[in-house]
This record gives C-alpha cells, structure tokens and sequence, in this order.
C-alpha cells in the first residue's frame, strides 16, 4: 500500500489518502463496477446467482465485523446474532408497522446498532477475552429471545410454523423474487456498504479505532474518549450486521429464528482471519475464498460418496465439508496469519517491481 | 578467563546458528504454504471437475439413467435420522437395480445434498439439485421444507416424498406428499384412543398430557390451534408444552416439570436419539409416566437402547412392523443380514428410505403406463397418478393413500412397546394394538384448496 | 418439596460436569492463556471413543482407551496445532481452537458416524435412598469424583515439583523459560491433564444421553461456568459450576426451559459488570 507505481506521487494530503488515485485505476474501477452490473446477462446460471447473491450479502456482515474487530480491536463473537436482529427488525416493520422495505431496511440496520451498542457496554470495563464472551453471552441471549419470546403473530405469521414466510419485495412494478432481481437488489447495496466502509477507515473515526486497537489506555490519554468510541464502533459494526441480515430475509423470503448459531458469527470470524483481519480487501478475499470452497465440498461430497460404500458414503463425503474447513483454517492461521490479502499485496508488489525481488 | 569466553562463545554460536536456522525454517515454511496451498487448490479444482464431469456426460452405451435426489440434513442436528434414511435409498436402488432392472429398465442414480438444517445451504443444494431435472425427489426437515415449499409450489418441477408431514409442507395439497399421516391427525388418533381406554371411573378425571417435544419446526408441528381444539372437545387436557434439546443431557428435569403439572402422559415429535434417556430416566425415577410417538419414533432402535425401560411406549403408525413377515420386510431383513448393518442404522428411518424408493417406482411405472412415452413423464403427471393412490400396499411396508386434497395417509393403528412370547423367548417389539382407524382430518380450512399443476 | 429438591440435585449433577470441563479449560488457560472452545469436542471424543471399544472390549477396556485416547489427543492438538502459535496474538489461538473443533467434529462424524451410541453400563440403575428421597447413583459418584479430582489436582499443583513449574508458568512465560522451565513441555502436560479432565467429565455425559456427535454442545454451555468462576482460579471453576448448574436447573424447572438455557449467559454477563474477571478471578494491571 505504501508503494507507489513508478512517477506517482503525492503531493496533497487528499492524494495521501486516496483509495483510486491514478486515471487507470479509475478506469479498471469503471470496467468492474460495469461488469458487476451485467453479471446475471453473462451468466444466467440460477445456482451461480444464487452463491453470488449470498456472497455479496455477507460481504456487508464481514465489512461490519472487520470495523468491529480489525480496526477497532473489539472482539465480538455474536456477529450472527446481530444479523438476526436486523432481520426481525426488518420483518417487524415490514408486517406490523406496514413500512415498505426501503424504510425498513436503514431502520433495520439502526435497531440492529443500538442493540449493539446496548451490549458494547460492557466494553468499557472489559478487553479483549472477557469482551469476547460478553459477545458470546449476547449471541445466545438474542438468539434464545428470537426463538423462545418473540411471538410469531407480531410478523403476522401463523403460529406453528417454524419461520414466517415474507411476500417478495416490491419496487413499483418490479417484484424481486427471481435470482436476477436479487442480485440487482443486493449488489448495489453491497456496493454502497462497502464504499462505506472503505471512507469510514481513512477518516478521523477510523484512524480512532486504529489507535484504540493498538493501545487503548495510550489512547485515552491521547484524547480518544474510549467510551465514545467504542461504542461506535458497536453501533457500526452492527449496523452493517443489521443491514446485511434485512437484506438476507429479503433474499430468502423467510425467517427463521433458529438460523443464527454461535457457529455463524463463529464462521464470519473465521472468514475474516482467512481473508486479513484490519485490512480492506480482506473481507471481499475472505467471503468468496469461503464460500466456493463451501460450495466445492458440498460438491464433490456426493461424487466422492458414489465411490464409497452405502454406509460410508453420507457420513464422509458429508463431514468432508467440516474437515476440509477447519483444515483450511488451522493452515491459514499456522502459515499465513494475515491472511489472503497479505498476500495479495505481496502478489501485487511483485508486479510492481518485477524483475526485482524487493524495490 | 579465556574459558569462560570460550564458552561464551560457543553459546553465542548455538544461539546464533538456532535462530539462523529458524529463519530458514520460516523461510521454507511460507515456501512450502504457497506450494501446499496451490496443490491443493489444484487438487481440489481435479476433483471437482471430475465430479462435474461424470454427473453431466451422457454415458450413451449404457443402460439410461433415472435420478433421485435426496435433499436432508446429515451432518447438522438431524443428521442422526437422515443418515440411514440415505442409506436405507442406496441399498433400495442397488436392490431394484439387480432384481428389477430399476425404474421401468432405468438404472436407478442418486444425487443428493446436505442441508445441515440451515435455510442458506438447503436453498443452495436445492438449487443445484434442480439443474439435474430428476422428477421425483426425497427429502426431510419440517424447517427447511416449510421455507422451500414456496419455491416447490412455483417452480414444479419435481414430486416430492417427503418424511415431513407438518402444516405448511403437506397442506395446501400441492407436489409435496407425505408417508405418513399428517402429524396432527395422527394425534388426534392418539387422543381417540387415549379417551376410549381410559378409565374414568377410576381416576375421576379426564386425562392428561404434557407435550415434550423439540423447539424446531418439526417439533412445534404438533402444537396447532385445530388439535388443541381437538383435545378439548375429547376431553384431553394439554396441561404443559416442555421443549426439549436433541441429544438430552438433562432429562429428569423435564420429565420433573410434566409430573409436577399433573401429567400421566407425555407425548411429542421426537425421535430415536431423544426418547430412551427419558425412558430411562423415568424408570430410574419410578414416576410412572407414559410416553407416545409419532410414526417416525415407532423405531426398533428405540427398544434396542432403552431394552425395559421402553415397555408401554406408544405410537401410531401406518406401517408395517419391522417383525412382519410381508414381501418388503423380509427384503429388508435379508440386506441388513448380508450388509452388516448397525443395529442403529436398522431404525424407522432405514425402512423410510425403501419405502420412498418403491413409491418412487411405483408411481414412476404407473405414470409411464398411463401416458405411454418417458417424455411424458412429467412432475404434474406423476403428481396426478400419485393423486389417485387408494390404500395402496408399498410392496408390504405400508398403505399409502391420496387424493386430490389428501396429501398424508387417512388411517392408522396404534402400536405399543410389550413384551411377548416369541417362540419360546420372551422379546420386546412393537405390537399393534388396534387395527387400522380413521384419522382425524385436522387440516386447517384455508388449506384445503389443492393448489395448480 | 421433593421436587425442589430432585430439581436441585440434577442441578447440583449438571453443575459437577461443568465444573469438571470448566477446571479443564482452567488449567489450560493458565498455562498457556488460551481459552480452548474445542473442550467440549475433546468431551465428545471421549465418550464415542468409551462408547465404541466399550461395547467390544468391556467396561475396564472401554475406560482406559478412552482415557488413554482423550489424553493423547488433548497432546496431539497441542503440538500439532498450538505449538506453531506461540507468540500470535490472541485472536489466532482462539481460531485455532474453534477450527480444531470443527475439524473434530468432522472427524467424528467420519469415524463413527450420525447414530446414537450406547454408553457402557458404569452406575446401577437403582436409585439409592437419602431420607426419603431417591438419589440416583450416579450423582453420587458425581460428587466424590469432583471433590476428588479437584483435591488431587489442587495438591498436585501445589506440592509437586511439576505443580510448582505450572504456576510458575501461568504467571509468566519469559521468566519461567529463562528459570530452566521447559515452557514449551509445561503446555503439553496443561492439555494432557486438560484431556484427562474432559475423559472425566465424559463419563457422565455419556451415562446421561450416550454418545453422539452433538455432546460437543455441552462445552459452549460450559462457557458460562468457565467465566463466572474467574478463567484463571480453580477454586472458581467449582464454584462458577455449581452455581450456574443449580441456577439453571431451578430455572428450567420452575419456569420454562428456554429461560432456563438462557439464564447462563445473563448470570454471565451480570457476574462480568460486577466483576469484570469473573468471581475468583485474578486482576491483572495493565501498563501501557
């Protein structure tokens, strides 16, 4: 990041920070942002779509995680449930309040950072571990609360059932309830969220949670009222949460309160740690490296069980998906703790001084 | 002197050339990170591929293929039960494939997909079961079911038998059919029978019950507002609805509360790996309580952990019991003999799966025979034959019966854990003891509009 | 009456098994300031381990493997997967002991698959009578396996040689390496005796629900106990286990089962406003 390409050099302190400096940059960034609108014309493949789709919406929930916990250095192991709260928050003013979903969803995302911010108290008097469970305390208790104490009949949803059905979103004439459509919801979100994130991190507030990452008692002395700011970065982190679960029960057109396990906020963590934690790609890195690898076990596990036995062949082929994953993390944390985008910039970096081997 | 600085420097030498090789070391390391990690992506990328490869190319010298698919949870909390059931598919197809040259002279493949009991991953594999196009498909989990059945009902591309018959999955009536009966009917028969034995006159009350079941879809698919009404105008009080865990690590607690409530029964939907701590427990208690199952709990793995504790345990049942000498058990009996099957593999679930797997032929056979090509073999035509099934025997395993509005059997028989005189042993096994009787139809009225083809 | 007291005897049982898996998650804190999610995954290796060689080589059989075997992969975790780790900040060895959860749990699922299997008979069914209440055995022997257990290692640690370079190494790595302490084979013991414990601990989940790839679920409602007892007290660890298995027994019993999962977590987040490194909890100063 510090290297430059060669003749490029700053020389105000807006060019300093800059995240899209030279024409070509712009240029590339133009031709991707083109090409992520025409995706669904070039592959129209519902399953592609479908894996697409569910990639952009935890792009946002590893965005909010990485302000959280890799610029702020605030651990929180309850992410999914943050998820869940945006999601019946999303639901509740969708049925109850009859707000339509482009209201609900910045409302949404609010609710899901006040409720953050109401279990970021604690991290005043705790760090690091303690912080962390106090997270795990809020994951099981939001999660309990949706499944045991949230009454099905407030989403206007019948009793028995196990989740509550929504009826797909509606803008104008346009009903999303087709992969494409989706897509054409969640990508521009996804696109905004993240250039969200990215000015978030280079401004004061960011560099804030920088410097209470790095040490947060020299912090306080230096003026950064830890109180505030950490209860920000709740609020954001939440709220990044809140808003990519509204978006998933748009996706999925149900909602179900037993959908967000420990083992979730547990897997966004993990995806953050495989992607770079406290870096800017490492999110996006960390969520598509995931989840194809998810889909190619879940792929190969049936193929991989015809050539086994009857009795054999559910049992490996699908536990291959859980090894291959903790695998793939045990490596990644032994060998290459900064994970993909540490490499990528090494990988970049080496185009750049090519044929050199450091420059 | 020139000692010590000998051995000073020969200390500093170790320690000098430990850390250089550590650095070598780490040097290698990240060396041989990228090469493993590039070999296995590799690796992975040569499987895959492979996989994609033999699913898709058209073998035109062999026999054609007709697909299942198979769409559960088996490594999540449920794996417990689809597991067998996915094994119970396999072994059916091998059989049919020998002895019945398959589906109408089809060799008989199966594809199927893990859900792990989460909506994201079960809409996945959905998805990517459906680019196979297979018209029939098996599937199982009351949550993932009640969410994909929107998608069933627009998409309508395959018949589904699924082992789920819960309020929003059977009803309203559409491509998803049921192998039992729907699960409140089926307590509706429960609470019948209940009533007529009771003995008033002793107890000087009604009876009743405490609901023990699971906080999921499929466990909540019990507790709707028709069998509640059901129970009250027989006379049943429901006096406590206690969720209970899957793998129970407590189980005297709950059985505790059902008593305090004024329980003598305790019924649910739950399965073979949560009811014999609770028998168990309830012996070791001596609490007395009773306990009922739904049709998927009549299960001889219940009878195998339990052993005395499970006498008097309840169910009810359109199936055959796994001692009866009909055609289908006796098949089955004679492949778990030669398989070598876990005696906890051999549960109701195992004989779900050939019980789906013989539907699936039949209705497959009976299609191809109404409308004469395989090309009109088509989901809305299967769903019509499967429609007009009037009490038909799978092959001796069970009656199944239709109907237009009719997605779970209409009768039933209560059965019960006892003790009896086989030979000259004495064994515990399931024993019918009522014959077949009309269900309750507890199916809401909104419901009861079949929906398009 | 009997039934405030038979809910307050599972309680007191549930509250033995925490504290057993909470002293496991203890020593290997406070060794090597870890906190080891994959304790209740070593639980579960444990009892399908028993469980299996159990039904084919007997009881003593079944127990010894099962002891040997939990034992031996709490060393092999250690230095296969947290060796490479020392000195990472502390992010990364909490990863790595959820990814090793994972990986277990896969593994068990591969090795012995989805099924339920039945526990070796250890305790008779009959229930012995206290007063006129009926005690099941095993409670019993829940107790004395506690307070045992929790003497031998409070005098192991206290008196031995071995003990001693322990605590020396819970208090500070750097000090304790250049003292002479191989700091690097005090974590292997750490997890070994850390397996012991789980072994313990297994045998009585197993006699309540039977092995099972889900029994790894007990750990995380472990957690609650680990930290409102102080991570790094022993003494903690007991009662942080007892307190929250009683409470949450009651809790089920008189109120309703989903509060009573619950209660845990918000005993836990009360307990760390209060006091903000648990009950017994060792308060450390920090320096900038």
């Amino acid at each position: 990041m510090a290297t430059r390409p060669a003749g490029v050099y700053d020389v105000t302190y807006q060019q300093d920070i800059a995240v899209v400096r030279t024409l070509p940059q712009w240029i590339s960034l133009f031709i991707f942002l083109c090409f992520l609108a025409v995706f669904p014309i070039l592959f129209p493949n519902r399953y592609l779509l479908n894996l697409v789709n569910t990639i952009l919406i935890f792009i946002i929930s590893a965005y909010g995680l990485n302000i959280l916990t890799g610029y702020a250095g605030q651990i929180s192991v309850g992410h999914a449930a943050f998820m869940g709260v945006g999601a019946y928050a999303c639901a509740t003013f969708m049925t109850s309040l009859k707000l339509s979903f482009w209201i609900s969803l910045p409302l949404s995302g609010i609710t899901a950072g006040l409720i953050g911010i109401l279990f970021g108290f604690p991290s005043l008097r705790l760090k690091g571990f303690y912080l962390a469970m106090t997270t795990i305390a809020a994951q099981f208790i939001i999660t309990s609360f949706f499944l045991h104490f949230y009454k099905p009949e407030v989403l206007g949803g019948v009793k028995f059932l196990s989740g509550v059905t929504l009826k797909p979103i509606q803008l104008g004439t346009i009903t999303f309830n087709t992969q494409e459509n989706l897509y054409y919801l969640i990508m521009p979100c996804t696109v905004i969220m993240t250039f969200f994130a990215r000015n978030l991190v280079r401004s004061r507030l960011g560099r804030a949670f920088v410097a209470i990452r790095d040490n947060d008692l020299a912090a306080e002395i230096m003026g950064i009222s830890l109180f505030h700011y950490k209860l920000k970065a709740f609020f954001i982190g939440c709220f990044f949460a809140g808003i990519s679960g509204a978006i998933y029960i748009a996706f999925m057109r149900i909602i179900r309160p037993d959908q967000y396990h420990l083992m979730d906020s547990i897997w966004i963590l993990g995806i953050l740690i495989i992607g770079g934690l406290g870096s800017h790609l490492g999110p996006i890195f960390g969520v598509i490296f995931v989840k194809l690898l998810d889909e190619v076990a879940l792929l190969f596990a049936p193929a991989l069980g015809k050539m086994l036995p009857a009795e054999l062949s559910s049992r490996i082929g699908a536990s291959m998906g859980l090894v291959i994953f903790g695998f793939i993390v045990v490596l990644f944390l032994i060998l290459e703790p900064r994970g993909i985008a540490h490499r990528w910039e090494i990988l970049k970096g080496r185009f750049r001084h090519w044929p050199f081997t450091y420059g | 002197m020139a000692k010590k600085i000998g051995i000073i420097k020969e200390v500093g030498e170790k320690i000098n050339g430990g850390l250089k090789k550590r650095r070598e070391r780490r040097k290698h390391m990240k060396r041989n990170f990228l090469v493993a990690l590039c070999l296995s992506v590799v690796f992975i990328l040569i499987l895959s591929s492979s996989a994609i490869y033999a699913q898709s190319t058209p073998k035109a010298k062999e026999k054609e293929k007709y697909g299942i698919a198979f769409l559960g949870d088996l490594t999540g909390p449920l794996g417990f039960w689809n597991a067998p059931r996915l094994v119970g598919i396999q072994d059916a197809a091998e059989y049919l494939n020998k002895h019945h040259g398959g589906i109408a002279n089809r060799e008989i493949v199966i594809d199927w997909a893990d859900t792990k009991s989460k909506i994201d991953i079960a809409t996945s594999g959905y998805e990517r079961l459906k680019a196979n196009k297979f018209p029939v498909w098996h599937t199982c989990g009351t949550g993932e079911q009640q969410m994909l059945k929107p998608r069933y009902e627009e998409d309508r591309s395959q018949v589904i038998f699924t082992c789920s018959t819960s309020p929003g999955v059977m009803y309203p009536p559409g491509y998803v059919f049921g192998t039992a009966a729907y699960y409140p009917d089926e307590w509706g028969l429960f609470f019948d029978w209940l009533v007529e034995t009771w003995d008033f006159k002793k107890m000087g009350r009604g009876p009743k019950v405490a609901i023990l079941t699971y906080s999921s879809g499929y466990g909540k698919a019990c507790i709707t507002d028709e069998l509640f009404a059901y129970a009250k105008k027989k006379g049943v009080e429901i006096v406590d609805t206690i969720f209970v865990p899957f793998v129970v690590v407590d189980a005297a607690t709950p059985l505790l509360k059902a008593k305090k409530a004024g329980a003598d029964w305790c019924f649910g939907q739950w399965i073979y790996q949560t009811v014999p701590p609770f028998l168990i427990e309830n012996q070791k208690l001596e609490l007395g309580l009773k306990f009922a199952v739904n049709t998927f709990g009549v299960d001889d793995v219940m009878v195998i952990m339990a052993k005395e504790a499970s006498i008097g345990l309840t169910g009810i049942t359109n199936w055959t019991l796994p001692w009866e000498n009909t055609p289908g058990m006796k098949i089955i009996r004679e492949t778990l003999e030669k398989k070598f099957r876990r005696p906890e593999d051999r549960g109701a679930s195992y004989i779900l799966g050939w019980m789906n797997t013989w539907q699936t032929k039949m209705v497959v056979e009976q299609t191809l025979k109404r409308v004469g090509k395989w090309e009109k073999v088509t989901p809305a035509e299967l769903r019509k034959t499967a429609e007009t099934w009037k009490k038909v025997d799978i092959n001796g395993l069970g009656i199944m019966e239709y109907g237009l509005n009719q997605r779970g059997v209409t009768e039933s028989k209560i059965v019960q854990v006892q003790k009896v005189k086989v030979g000259d042993k004495e064994e515990l096994r399931w024993v019918a003891l009522t014959d077949m009787r009309k269900v309750p139809r507890l199916v809401p009225p909104e419901w009861e509009k079949p929906l398009p083809y | 009456m009997t039934f405030f007291f038979h809910f307050l005897l599972s309680g007191l049982y549930i509250g033995t098994i925490y504290s057993i898996i909470a002293l496991g998650m203890v020593i290997i804190y406070k060794s090597t300031k870890v906190f080891n999610f994959a304790q209740g995954h070593l639980l579960m290796v444990g009892v399908l381990l028993t469980a299996t060689i159990g039904s084919k080589f007997g009881v003593i059989g079944g127990l010894v493997i099962g002891f040997l075997g939990t034992a031996f992969l709490g060393f092999l975790l250690e230095r296969l997967t947290l060796r490479p780790l020392i000195g990472q900040p502390l992010i990364a060895a909490l990863l790595m002991t959820i990814a090793i959860g994972y990986l277990l749990e896969g593994g068990a699922i591969m090795a012995w698959g989805e099924g339920l299997y039945k526990y070796i008979e250890l305790f008779p069914a009959k229930a012995v009578l206290l007063g006129k209440f009926p005690v099941r055995q095993e409670i019993l022997w829940a107790f004395i396996v506690v307070i045992v257990s929790f003497s031998l290692f409070g005098l192991f640690y206290r008196k031995t040689l071995l003990g001693k370079a322990m605590r020396a190494t819970a208090e500070d790595h750097q000090v304790s390496q250049s003292l002479g302490i191989r700091v690097a084979r005090i974590f292997s013991i750490s997890w070994v005796v850390s397996g012991m414990m789980a072994f313990i601990a297994s045998v009585f989940l197993g006699n309540l629900s039977g092995g099972h790839y889900l029994n790894y679920a007990l750990g995380l409602k472990a957690i609650p106990a680990v930290l409102v007892g102080g991570l790094d007290s022993i003494v903690g660890a007991i009662i942080g286990g007892l307190i929250v298995g009683v409470i949450e027994s009651l809790v089920t019993g008189y109120l309703t089962a989903e509060l009573g999962e619950v209660i845990p977590f918000i005993i836990l987040l009360l307990v760390l406003l209060v006091k903000p490194h648990g009950l017994f909890g060792l308060v450390r100063i920090e320096r900038v």
